[in-house]
């Protein structure tokens, strides 16, 4: 511990001890365990308000009432001890740094410790998050909580990761876990919209006893965010921390696989697939230039840069967090970027003994910005077929601007985004408030409402200027608010008996959710000046449009739990919701939990194996629902498609029996830790059913609908998860912990809906995706069977009479759809972890995460494109074709001769295993040493960073990234990979 | 602070026992129970068929069928769009379209159809009002079925109607119904049927201005389409000749007229066109041509095979009017003297950088000529008269009358004609069918800017790919299809 100067509130805190009658002076100092003063340590006297705080010394004095005779020091971040009154006091505090972030917040009501926790949860801490070069903090979790699957799916700052515990739950709903915010139901933008600094913890509760509680939409496990908050009677701390980063693309394997200007014109050729006149024309023309389109539609060293300022502290009655954040990171792509600014502050306030209130604030401001041009858009997204014989710069190197680009025949990105302004932002405002009340002792009244606010404007236009559109702009507003309010109010009564051998707690509680989203927009043309843009200059062509969406939900919920002599744990949980998406008879579900727990190393009998530190063992089962579907569903209904001025069209086919989507889970599970803790080992077993799913169930397109959201079908998820970390060392001054966790998971369908073929599968058509009984969701394609020696046509596979099992018999010449079948390659993988370490030496410290995932599948439709030079004639190749392909009768070839058409069949060539590797994090961090710093006299920490993202991957994919969460990707934007270096300053 | 707890212990209690309405409405829709109950509703639900009935019309629903026929080329700048039906190597994935829309046009039509005799009309104008809306939705219905047993099913031959398969019959606004296909002659006899009630349903007349609902004479010139595809030689041309005959619709016999029809969807000759603005816009046909705003060049995906140019006459007003010469931009170079397609010109009525949105024809009375001739050709009987109306009109378009041709060279030049007049409106593919023919594409204009795969493709009368696929959404989710597929698919 090292001196602090800020003597703040302390001579207020004294004062409030003065008015007392009779007391007596008492001094004395704190110390950590190395002997060293603990500074800001709170000091009160048991059972009054009277109090202080230590100095920088960590020497501290006040009256005391002679009447009492224990004062309680506390600080967070050590164990609060209570010692007797005396004179010229030493007190040691001894540092709590494992107890610290292990109050878990479990669904409603007070925190728990980890330990005595019967629910599945693991937590991760702030500072394995904060730094990270990312606004989104989802990213972080990839690899560190074992069952937990998150794939960032693209290399756009604005997106969010895809997430899913222990499976995909199910074929049709939605399958992203709950998020909580403080107490409320968010969604993931919301939290996009906040700075990961002001994040104490992120908590993934994962199995039945933590998430039933929850209950509507907590089937997918939920994520528990709490922000920071200042702690009681502590002086204020002030950090400041600014970053300064670079992105590129995490991987340039596949963009870097394209044929050159003279191999290309040679490949036609040679192939004969382009007339000779015309490879004749365009040499002439063009023969000189070779550009590289992917370094053009990625730009490299993209910034990524962030500054944060907070102050937290506390007095005796009220404790505050507030912070400023700033962060903007640019895409890759042209226009793709994230700004965003927020504040907030967290405030809470005691009344009186039995009164608390609270609230949370947090306003943002953002711009967001994401290139148009992606997906399937030759200037975006599948660039890479454009001809390297053309150019976005002429002769004199000077880009095209009011021209289309020769050849390729559209306008520079840079001109085009000159000329199509779009400035979308967003105004957030996400707070909550509470009151908490104890008439009598252990009974807590809580009533919090919360509202979770954006108000996002989009003003879009084409400048008049255009000269692709010249003297016709324009003017796109768009205006959207988006609210969801949620008021829960609980009641919790703790108690105990036989000297707290019997410990109870009943909680009660009412939850009202309230989703209200409504847009209006308006599109007007003819802007004849880039000087006048609001609307109604021009009225050419108007375009409105709006909509509404909302949704509420009223629960009412319960929890019970039972603990005896701190060895044997139960609780009991029941819930039940209703929703406005179902059916008026099908809204309502219950939902409940049970779950236990022993700690065995308890046990007399465990006492003498010296080597084992703990033992817990769990068991828990429960139910829980999904609701994710969209909000009218149930409806039969009739909308708007106007002829001549009006006019309606059936709109939804309807299903008035449609109600929640239900899962069951069972999960067991062994905590145990050895050799005094430094051996710690989880296992977890789990069953997940998932029954009645929210599928989109498919109709003959003679219904006049193609498919209706119905309640069918069973899916079953069995896996296990397993976590392992090690202190190798354990000193003050070096330390090295090494973790790992991984999780198998089998998904199998059980059952189908009426209508699946022979009653056994179904395949999505277009998706490839198939659903078969007894089976995991996998890839169905029609198998390869190679390329004809004889005469260069590609040959396939025979199914058998069931595609469901592969047959590899006979094969043909004539691609039908009738020979897909399985491929035996899954979309989520059976394996997923990772591992990493952290390490410190003396002012060094190291931190270092991988994520991985072993029997991934995706199909790479960017092959299909990209390896198809007889259907895409006339655009650049993957060089993997340049040779390989069939001439003469006896030619063993990878693709086919000339005379075939496609080369690359959706097929299962371009199923690929997309598991991988990835250095997610790599962290390395210098604090200035505690001498220098002490004699600044007012700077308490110095500490200077370097931190990587996605640094490296290993995998067999050839598509642009293996991290895609989907069945099928092509002309995504690619993960990026960032280096920056932070400064981290506290006083 | 007594005041404090007072207040705050009633706010959490009050929230405890609160409840709330769970019910939720889109502003953006009302249920289907309620919007079938007066006259107004039934006319707005007429009127989104119609709007339905529009977004079925031109772009991908007219362009595909010609695309796969022998009338074009695709150019090296084609990027393979629409490349599955120019090359026939689509499949049963991707044979959705028109058959979804059509269905659920007709799901649409069977509600009207099912539950307009339900409302109960104030008085005799609304009587009336409620039959015409009746007839129209008959006719809509008729007009679905005759594209999609067309599309989806063999020609109609009488000897083996009655047990070639058709589509499945729907006629009943169910979603649970999952029918087998019907034969191709129970089709067609339902298609009578719906035109039969049409008939006697629809009072509305043309006035002065082009029809963009349903008339008395629509229902005419879909019969005579449909008995020309039934072999009904005397219904159909007696159908074509009776609006022939009322001289409502002349022919347009000068450029500038002709012409209109095509760049300002304005002629005489239209029987009905489906309503067009600049809030309530179409399917665009921008294929042809692909204009660009910046080059000032054109980029079309797919010219016209030489043959096709040369079969019009120097004198022929439709050979201005239906094809465009300029600067063709192919992959950066610039070519001249090519032809492309201007029947679907770029236009700055509705935007003004220009677009390819027009009202899509549902009849012109050209092909009542056609239909009128091709039925007549059948008997030696009626050549003389087949001659005549081929004749009416050949000199309308600038040509001149032909004579002495019977037989097999008579039945050749209404071929001809009717590739002409009607080129590129999406019916070749269905009149190769009926005229038992098959493709061969020939010669190019120019080499230089065709892709070289498919430019001479072949393939014989009856090949399977005349017929589309049932899509094979139906075919899994349709036990009742099951073995009915079309055959080689």
């Amino acid at each position: 511990m090292k001196k602090r100067v800020m003597l703040i509130l302390s001579c207020l805190l004294l004062s409030v001890g003065l008015i007392t009658a009779q007391t007596t002076r008492i001094t004395g100092v704190v110390v950590d365990d190395n002997g060293e003063p603990v500074v800001s340590a709170s000091v009160s006297v048991k059972g009054t308000t009277v109090g202080t705080v230590t100095d920088v010394d960590g020497k501290f004095s006040l009256n005391v009432p002679d009447s009492k005779n224990t004062l309680v020091f506390s600080l967070i971040g050590m164990l609060s001890v209570e010692v007797a009154v005396s004179q010229d006091m030493r007190v040691v505090m001894e540092n709590d740094t494992k107890q610290l972030g292990e109050i878990v917040v479990m669904g409603y009501g007070s925190g728990r410790k980890l330990g005595t926790v019967v629910g599945s949860v693991v937590q991760v801490d702030a500072t394995q998050i904060k730094d990270r070069p990312t606004a989104n903090v989802f990213d972080a979790l990839q690899g560190k909580v074992p069952g937990l699957q998150v794939y960032t799916n693209s290399g756009e700052p604005t997106s969010l990761s895809s997430i899913k515990l222990h499976g995909a739950g199910s074929l049709g709903g939605s399958t992203e876990p709950l998020f909580i915010l403080d107490n409320a139901p968010v969604t993931a933008s919301t939290v996009l919209n906040m700075s990961q600094n002001d994040f104490e913890s992120v908590t993934v509760l994962k199995d039945a006893s933590a998430t039933s509680i929850y209950g509507s939409r907590a089937s997918n496990g939920v994520i528990v965010i709490t922000t920071k908050r200042g702690a009681r009677g502590s002086k204020p701390v002030v950090t400041l921390k600014g970053q300064y980063g670079v992105s590129n693309l995490a991987s340039k394997k596949f963009l870097d696989g394209f044929l050159s200007t003279s191999e290309l014109l040679n490949f036609w050729r040679e192939t004969g697939l382009q007339p000779t006149a015309t490879i004749d024309n365009i040499e002439k023309q063009y023969g000189n230039v070779n550009f590289n389109w992917a370094d053009y539609t990625y730009q490299k060293d993209a910034p990524v840069y962030e500054g944060s300022l907070s102050i937290s502290g506390g007095a005796d009655k009220i404790n505050y967090y507030i912070s400023a954040n700033y962060l903007s990171q640019d895409g890759l792509a042209y226009r793709s970027g994230f700004d965003r600014s927020n504040l907030r502050s967290n405030i809470d306030a005691s009344l009186s003994d039995n009164f608390k209130i609270g609230l949370n604030l947090n306003l943002g401001y953002n711009t967001r910005k994401a290139n148009p041009d992606g997906g399937n858009a030759l200037n975006g997204g599948i660039s890479y077929l454009l001809q390297p014989f053309y150019s976005p710069y002429d002769e004199n190197g000077l880009e095209y601007m009011d021209k289309p680009i020769p050849g390729v025949n559209f306008y520079s990105q840079k001109y085009r985004y000159e000329k199509f302004p779009y400035d979308e932002n967003t105004v957030s405002f996400n707070g909550s408030t509470y009151i908490e009340y104890k008439p009598v002792r252990n009974l807590t009244f809580r009533s919090q409402h919360s509202m979770d606010a954006f108000d996002v404007k989009l003003d879009q236009q084409r400048l008049s200027s255009h000269a692709g559109a010249l003297g016709n702009g324009y003017v796109l507003n768009r205006f959207q608010r988006k609210t969801n309010y949620t008021m829960t109010n609980t009641a919790e009564y703790k108690w105990s008996l036989d000297n707290e051998r019997h410990q109870f707690s009943v909680l009660g509680g009412q939850e009202w959710i309230d989703y209200k989203n409504n847009y209006f927009s308006t599109t007007l043309y003819g802007y004849k000046d880039d000087r006048l843009t609001l609307l109604g200059v021009a009225k050419d062509n108007p375009e409105y449009g709006a909509g509404k969406e909302e949704y509420a939900y009223l629960s009412y919920f319960s929890r019970a739990d039972y603990s005896l002599d701190n060895k044997y744990f139960l609780d009991l949980s029941l819930r039940n919701d209703l929703s406005s998406r179902f059916g008026k008879d099908n809204r309502s579900a219950w939902f409940w939990a049970v779950g236990g727990m022993w700690k065995i190393k308890k046990e007399s009998f465990l006492e003498s194996l010296e080597f084992l530190s703990g033992l817990d063992i769990k068991a828990t089962y429960g139910t829980q629902g999904n609701s994710d579907i969209g909000n009218y569903e149930s409806y039969a209904l009739v909308g708007n498609s106007n002829y001549e001025g009006s006019g309606w069209i059936l709109s939804n086919p309807g299903n008035p029996l449609l109600g929640w989507e239900k899962q069951a889970k069972l999960t067991v599970g062994i905590n145990a830790s050895f050799f005094k803790e430094r051996l710690r080992i989880d296992l977890e077993g789990y069953n997940r059913v998932s029954s009645n799913m929210l599928v989109d169930v498919p109709y003959p397109y003679t219904t006049g609908y193609s498919s209706v959201t119905s309640n069918v079908g069973e899916l079953v998820n069995r896996g296990f998860d397993l976590a392992v970390s090690f202190d190798f060392l354990k000193a003050k001054n070096h330390y090295l912990t090494g973790w790992a966790n991984m999780n198998y998971n089998r998904n199998k369908v059980t059952k189908l809906f009426p209508g699946a073929v022979n009653d056994k599968y179904w395949i999505r058509s277009g998706y490839s995706i198939t659903w078969a009984i007894d089976q995991p969701v996998s890839l169905y394609t029609p198998l390869f069977a190679g390329i004809d020696p004889v005469d260069g046509n590609p040959m396939w596979y025979v199914p058998g009479d069931d595609p469901t099992v592969t047959t590899k018999k006979e094969t043909t010449k004539v691609l039908s759809d009738d020979l897909e079948q399985n491929t035996g390659a899954t979309i989520d993988p059976p394996y997923i972890g990772g591992f990493g370490l952290t390490a410190g030496y003396k002012d060094f410290s190291l931190q270092v995460d991988f994520g991985w995932a072993i029997g991934k599948h995706i199909i790479n439709n960017d092959g299909y494109f990209a390896k198809n030079p007889a259907n895409f004639t006339s655009y650049n190749v993957n060089r993997d074709v340049l040779g390989n392909y069939w001439k003469q009768p006896g030619d063993i070839a990878k693709y086919p001769g000339t005379h075939v058409r496609v080369w690359t069949e959706f097929d299962d060539r371009l199923v690929e295993n997309a598991s991988f590797l990835r250095l997610k994090n790599i962290n390395i961090g210098y604090n200035i040493p505690k001498k220098l710093i002490a004699k600044t006299k007012y700077i308490s920490n110095l500490k200077f960073f370097v931190i990587g993202r996605n640094l490296f991957t290993v995998t067999k994919y050839t598509g642009k990234d293996p991290e895609v969460d989907s069945n099928l990707t092509y002309g995504g934007n690619p993960n990026t990979k960032q280096y920056s270096f932070g400064i981290e300053l506290t006083f | 602070m007594k005041k404090i707890k007072y207040i705050l212990t009633s706010v959490i209690a009050a929230g405890i026992f609160f409840s709330c309405d769970l019910d939720r409405f889109p502003a953006s829709s009302i249920d289907q129970s309620q919007s079938f109950q007066t006259v107004s509703d039934a006319d707005k639900l007429v009127r989104g068929a119609y709007a339905t009935w529009r977004g079925l019309m031109y772009g991908s629903y007219q362009m595909l069928s010609d695309v796969q026929s022998d009338l074009l080329h695709a150019t090296v700048a084609y990027g393979n769009r629409n490349g599955n039906y120019y090359n026939w190597n689509f499949t049963s994935a991707d044979t959705s379209l028109p058959w979804a829309g059509l269905y659920y046009f007709i799901a649409n039509l069977n509600n009207i159809i099912n539950n307009i005799d339900n409302v109960t009309p104030k008085d005799d104008n609304e009587k009336t009002q409620l039959a015409n809306l009746k007839g129209e939705a008959y006719l809509m219905r008729a007009y679905a079925y005759h594209v999609l047993v067309q599309r989806y099913a063999k020609d109609y031959e009488p000897e083996t109607a009655a047990t070639d398969l058709g589509v499945p019959l729907v006629l009943e606004y169910d979603i649970t119904l999952k029918p087998s296909r019907a034969t191709v002659e129970a089709i067609y006899n339902h298609i009578v049927n719906d035109l039969t009630e049409a008939k006697k349903l629809i009072n509305a007349t043309k006035n002065d201005v082009i029809p963009t609902r349903v008339t008395d004479d629509v229902v005419t010139a879909l019969e005579a389409r449909v008995y020309l595809c039934m072999h009904k030689w005397n219904e159909a041309a007696s159908a074509a000749n009776s609006l022939i005959n009322k001289k409502t619709y002349p022919l347009d016999d000068t450029v500038d007229a002709f012409k209109a029809m095509w760049v300002d969807d304005n002629s005489k000759e239209i029987i009905m066109q489906l309503f067009l603005s600049d809030v309530e816009s179409v399917n665009q046909n921008s294929t042809y041509l692909g204009y660009s705003n910046g080059t000032k060049k054109y980029t079309p995906d797919y010219v016209p095979e030489k043959w096709v140019y040369d079969l019009f006459d120097a004198k022929d007003i439709r050979k201005t009017v239906y094809f465009k010469t300029d600067i063709l931009d192919i992959l950066g170079t610039d070519y001249t003297g090519i032809y492309m397609i201007n029947k679907y010109p770029r236009t700055e009525r509705f935007s003004a950088s220009g677009d390819y949105q027009h009202s899509p024809i549902i009849f012109r009375i050209a092909e009542m000529y056609l239909i009128s001739a091709e039925a007549a050709a059948q008997s030696t009987l009626t050549e003389g008269a087949a001659l005549s109306t081929l004749n009416a009109l050949r000199e309308k378009r600038g040509l001149d009358a032909l004579n002495g041709l019977w037989g097999e060279t008579l039945m050749n030049e209404i071929r001809n004609e009717r590739t002409r007049e009607l080129l590129c409106e999406g019916f070749r593919l269905d009149d190769l069918k009926r005229w038992k023919l098959g493709i061969k594409r020939s010669q190019a204009q120019d080499a230089t800017i065709i892709t070289p795969s498919s430019i001479n493709l072949e393939k014989l009368v009856g090949d399977n790919k005349f017929v589309l696929a049932i899509p094979r959404e139906d075919i899994m989710t349709n036990p009742n299809l099951k073995g009915q597929q079309n055959p080689g698919w």
